[in-house]
């Protein structure tokens, strides 16, 4: 029986209540830009042209498909008038179209959310998703009327800010949503209802029948939250996000007596190895001990190796004059400023920028970016490295005290909590090492200074037969004194000395630069690649980013003058006996019983920190937990619809004749048996025969259930011959439905059952009172 | 729509009686059950027959064994192109004993009349017919005279092709629930029917089986007969789809739909069940509806017979889901 048309006025209201309840949910991608106006305004007009479009096509009986058809042309024109100017995407317009796509995937790859608009105009990405929302949604609520699954799509479009951005969400974007939502639930439910409650009105009602269509909506409420959960767990994971780590890989050796700088730690032992010197950068500058030029910071340290981490480069951090003032300084620490002109040599290709740390000053050409955490300039141009390049800088040295610095208070909060993050499963060895080391020294900075010392006193510099990495189980066979321990290169030293620091709450990364020019002519330097070197930085309140230089005098000759005073008094800061002085950025979570924290500040902050086996969880089981969810998500929508066929066909089997019957329709849609809509039970049931296998007992099996829907429903009122168990009865039919489809029409019905996505049955039309008196006389 | 229930017995009853006339008539009409049939649930849905075929296939044959099979008083009018209207109702003549008009009932005066070659009647004598098959009475001169129950018009026609025929008007059409065809035996049905009917005549033999009284009974136990409001709208549905067919110029009339489920009332209580199924009423459509029917006059040029054309109209109407009304 074909559904009636709905009216005008009905379908209008569905699709507006769709296309509103869209749009609302539409209103959470407003961080995407710092200009919602641009893409929210456009949507208004595309959710007017879709519910319009929609409401009056259903009403006007133009299929499901036509409907669609038609949204998505007057749709596409809205769209590409608000993008292109133009209505029909042809020649100049096609092109504008075009560029604006381009210039919108290139700004949402290039900027984190909010994309200034200035820069990058990402409307017409918005413009085209939110139009796609609002076809899915309207398709679904109002045009297959399968309301729950329109769920699906708006929640995907809520939780997609939480995944890329992680912005925190607008309740009431939520709460106008899901109301929205669920006037259109209600709006299905309470047509399926009416028809329900018509067929058995005035009648000894089966209780099974509102039972089933309730449970149906449970159900399929259930795989909606299911199915829209696991959405916005791997929508994230599968968008790309800004993430420097890319720079791991580098673009190969170049061949020739180039360097080439991507990675900096792999880079730089390549080229201390190298068999010949090569001069890389020369320098004019005021500074008499240019030492110390900075080309990269490496903050993040996984079990693996110390990288650069992930890096955030908006567009206005460029090195066009003054950078940002020194983390952490200071305003009284005296200091000395230093011009630098650079020049690059050809044969050095770097994708990072040397200067000097700290800098307030830099001028260079192209798009490099700096990071105000690590203050350390990046290409942010795939074309873009150091070769040739000439700039100009203005360097700082600060004349820290030893004093001062071991006087220092707490960091906490001043600087990332990533820069005292290690792995969980941080061997506990490199931990008693530090204790062991630093047990006598009181403050922060004298541990640093001790640390230092130790490696400077215990290790033996050497580039040769050194083991390669910096990685955990590299450090931990550099710091062991088994045969071929405590031999290494500046690498190794940086490392765990950085390493060591964190295990210690001390905030460190690993630098890596130049070491030493050589003064080519006076107020000119050469670096040249035999000058490579990696130090640790630590950061010590008032101070800011602190280099320290635990590589032996073989290669370091100096160390930092203010490690060499000697610093007198108590420390200012409570330590723990036998174990680590507080946190700085994050204390670690200490055994039960230890003595509360003299600073609440600290202690408040004790949930982020991760340095030790007691610490937060580290990011891998995050990661294995969230692969796993989704996984298990997957699975769970993979089996979903399996589940719900099961259960579904178990309820009606398990009711009358009447749900028997339908359980039999919808199996056999779903082998692909065809069931002719609108034939008598037994006209029906002599299609199906054929379908049964030759099985007397199915066949028999379908008679008695014919006869008994053809009780149910044709008797008279009041016959009892209804009640009864016609469970076996439906398991024979559809055993021998079963039996007599292929294998992989089997599997495809168990798995992805036709019946899960069919619109909803309108049964019926009211009788006009005329032609039933008419019919009453053949009584 | 309180209706006192059948129960089993009275279809028991039925379908015993049934059978037994059943099987007086095949003694006749060997091979045609479903002739048989048809002629059995007009009987029990009080309506009227019209056998339609080409001579000498057993139309009055069949019509004969029918009224034999009943012990009630049967009639015979030999339709000819010269019978008048007041043979068929009857005339009233001067009585000279009584000095006073006296009513000569005619052949309509009788529980089963048998109307033999009623198309050779003129249009006029057919139409006196018309009265007394619907409203079951005869008025002559202002007199009314009711029929006596049960009361069943037997009428065989020729194809209208034949010669010397009149095509029964579209009214009285109308009268007959249903129309046959009994069709040309086959080859093992007519080689049976040589064997017995040249050695003696079996319609000579046959003893009624029933009688008028019994026949009473049986209609009233098929009036009860439930029919359900989906079954209802669909015999209703049918009748509409026909009126709005482009191939048809006359439709079904409401007449007909109620003969369509009276008609279908009957066949349920022959099949044992107290209730009608949308099966009953589409496998009785063809015989209850085609005669009634005129198709177009594109879908007589396009040679389509007015039995294919209601054929695609029943495969076009949805049967009613809906429950218990």
């Amino acid at each position: 029986m074909s559904r009636p048309a709905p009216s005008a006025g009905a379908a209008l209201t569905t699709a507006g209540f769709a296309a509103a309840t869209t749009w609302v949910a539409l209103l959470s991608w407003r961080g995407f830009t710092d200009r919602p106006a641009t893409f929210l305004v456009p949507l208004v007009v595309l959710a007017v042209v879709v519910a319009g479009v929609g409401g009056l096509g259903r009403a006007a009986r133009i299929g499901t498909g036509g409907v669609l058809l038609l949204q998505t042309l007057l749709g596409g024109m809205v769209a590409s008038y608000a993008v292109s100017g133009s209505p029909v995407p042809v020649g100049g317009a096609w092109t504008d179209l075009r560029a604006a796509v381009d210039l919108a995937v290139e700004g949402a790859q290039a900027f984190a959310p909010p994309v200034p608009a200035s820069e990058a105009d990402v409307a017409p990405l918005l413009i085209g998703g939110g139009l796609l929302c609002l076809l899915l949604v309207d398709l679904l609520a109002a045009g297959l009327r399968r309301t729950p699954l329109a769920g699906i799509p708006l929640l995907t479009i809520y939780s997609l800010p939480v995944g890329l951005v992680g912005t925190e969400l607008t309740w009431w974007v939520f709460a106008l949503s899901a109301l929205g939502f669920l006037v259109l639930l209600f709006r299905q439910e309470a047509a399926a209802v009416g028809r329900w409650g018509r067929a058995l009105d005035g009648e000894d009602r089966t209780a099974s029948a509102p039972a089933l269509q309730s449970a149906g909506v449970r159900l399929g409420a259930a795989t909606v939250g299911l199915t829209a959960t696991a959405l916005a767990v791997l929508v994230p994971l599968a968008v790309p996000t800004l993430d420097v780590q890319l720079l791991d890989i580098g673009r190969g050796t170049g061949g020739g007596d180039g360097i080439e700088i991507e990675n900096p730690m792999v880079d730089l032992r390549r080229d201390l190895n190298r068999g010949t010197d090569v001069p890389l950068l020369r320098m004019r500058t005021d500074d008499p001990d240019p030492s110390y030029l900075r080309i990269s910071v490496l903050s993040r340290f996984t079990a693996n190796e110390w990288s650069s981490g992930d890096r955030e480069i908006p567009t206005e951090n460029r090195p066009e004059g003054r950078v940002p003032d020194l983390t952490g300084v200071d305003p009284d620490v005296p200091r000395t400023t230093f011009d630098y002109d650079v020049e690059v040599l050809e044969d050095f290709r770097s994708t990072w920028l040397p200067t000097m740390a700290p800098v307030v000053n830099v001028r260079a050409d192209g798009d490099w970016r700096y990071d105000v955490e690590t203050m350390d300039f990046l290409a942010a141009d795939d074309d873009l490295d150091t070769s040739g390049l000439r700039y100009s800088m203005t360097g700082v040295q600060l004349d820290l005290s030893a004093q001062e610095l071991a006087d220092a208070g707490t960091s906490a909060g001043q600087v990332s909590a990533d820069f005292t993050e290690l792995p969980s499963d941080m061997p506990s060895i490199i931990r008693q090492l530090a204790n062991d080391v630093t047990a006598s020294a009181p403050t922060r900075f004298e541990k640093a200074v001790a640390l230092q010392d130790w490696f400077r006193e215990n290790f033996t510099y050497s580039l040769d037969q050194v083991p390669p990495g910096n990685g955990t189980d590299d450090l931990v066979a550099f710091l062991s004194t088994d045969e071929g321990g405590r031999v290494g290169y500046c690498e190794q030293f940086a490392a765990a000395m950085a390493v060591m620091a964190r295990q210690l709450g001390i905030p460190a990364r690993v630098a890596v630069g130049f070491l030493v020019p050589d003064e080519v002519e006076p107020g000119v330097f050469e670096y040249s690649a035999y000058d490579l070197h990696a130090w640790p930085e630590l950061f010590i309140a008032g101070s800011g980013w602190v280099r320290f230089e635990p590589t032996p005098a073989d290669r370091a000759s100096g160390v930092p003058t203010y490690t060499q005073q000697s610093v007198d008094g108590p420390a200012e800061e409570p330590i723990t006996p036998g174990g680590r002085p507080q946190d700085d950025t994050a204390a670690p979570g200490g055994p039960a019983g230890e003595e509360p924290s003299a600073e609440p500040t600290e202690a408040a902050e004790v949930e982020t920190g991760s340095d030790t086996e007691t610490g937060g969880v580290p990011s891998w089981v995050g990661t294995v937990l969230a692969w796993t969810a989704a996984f298990l998500l997957l699975v769970g929508i993979a089996v979903s619809p399996r589940a719900w066929r099961t259960r579904r066909r178990r309820q009606r089997l398990a009711g009358g004749p009447e749900h028997v019957w339908a359980e039999l329709r919808d199996s056999a849609l779903d082998l692909g048996v065809p069931w002719p809509e609108g034939r008598s039970p037994r006209e029906t049931a002599g299609g199906l025969q054929p379908h049964l296998a030759g099985s007397q007992e199915s066949v028999a099996a379908l008679e008695s259930l014919v006869v008994a829907l053809e009780r149910s429903r044709y008797s008279r009122a009041g016959d009892t011959a209804t009640a009864g168990d016609w469970e076996p009865l439906g398991a024979a039919v559809l055993a021998g439905l079963q039996a007599s489809a292929a294998d992989g029409v089997r599997r495809r019905a168990r798995w992805a059952p036709r019946t899960l996505l069919r619109p909803t049955r309108v049964s019926g039309h009211a009788t006009p009172a005329v032609e039933r008196e008419l019919v009453d006389h053949a009584r | 729509m309180a209706a006192p229930s059948t129960d089993g017995a009275d279809l028991e009853t039925l379908a015993r009686v049934a059978d037994r006339v059943r099987a007086n008539i095949e003694r006749v009409i060997e091979g045609k059950p479903e002739v048989v049939s048809a002629t059995l649930v007009v009987l029990l849905a009080e309506g009227h027959l019209l056998i339609e075929d080409v001579p000498g296939v057993g139309k009055t044959m069949l019509s004969k064994a029918l009224a034999r099979s009943i012990d009630c008083s049967v009639r015979r009018i030999q339709f000819t192109p010269d019978l008048l209207p007041s043979d068929v109702t009857g005339v009233s003549v001067f009585n000279q004993d009584t000095r006073s008009f006296e009513f000569r009932p005619g052949g309509v005066f009788a529980n089963i009349v048998v109307g033999d070659e009623i198309n050779r009647a003129s249009p006029k004598t057919q139409s006196a017919l018309l009265e007394c098959m619907e409203e079951r009475q005869v008025t002559v001169d202002n007199a009314t005279y009711q029929l006596d129950s049960p009361f069943m018009v037997i009428a065989t026609q020729n194809p209208i092709e034949m010669e010397g025929t009149y095509a029964l008007p579209e009214a009285q059409r109308d009268r007959f629930m249903a129309r046959v065809s009994i069709g040309y035996p086959v080859e093992a049905a007519e080689l049976a029917m040589l064997q017995s009917h040249t050695s003696h005549t079996p319609l000579d033999e046959l003893e009624p089986v029933t009688d008028a009284a019994e026949l009473r009974k049986l209609t009233s136990i098929v009036g009860d007969v439930y029919v359900s409001e989906p079954v209802q709208r669909y015999a209703v549905a049918i009748s509409a789809a026909t009126r709005r067919s482009p191939e048809l110029s006359l439709g079904a009339s409401p007449r007909a739909t109620l003969h369509l489920v009276r008609a279908a009332k009957a066949y349920a209580a022959l099949s044992g069940r107290d209730y009608v199924l949308p099966d009953d009423v589409s496998g009785l459509a063809e015989r209850v509806l085609a005669h009634r029917l005129l198709p177009s006059v594109e879908a007589s040029m396009g040679g389509r017979t007015t039995e294919e054309v209601l054929g695609r109209i029943l495969a076009g109407v949805a049967v009613p889901e809906g429950q218990r009304s």
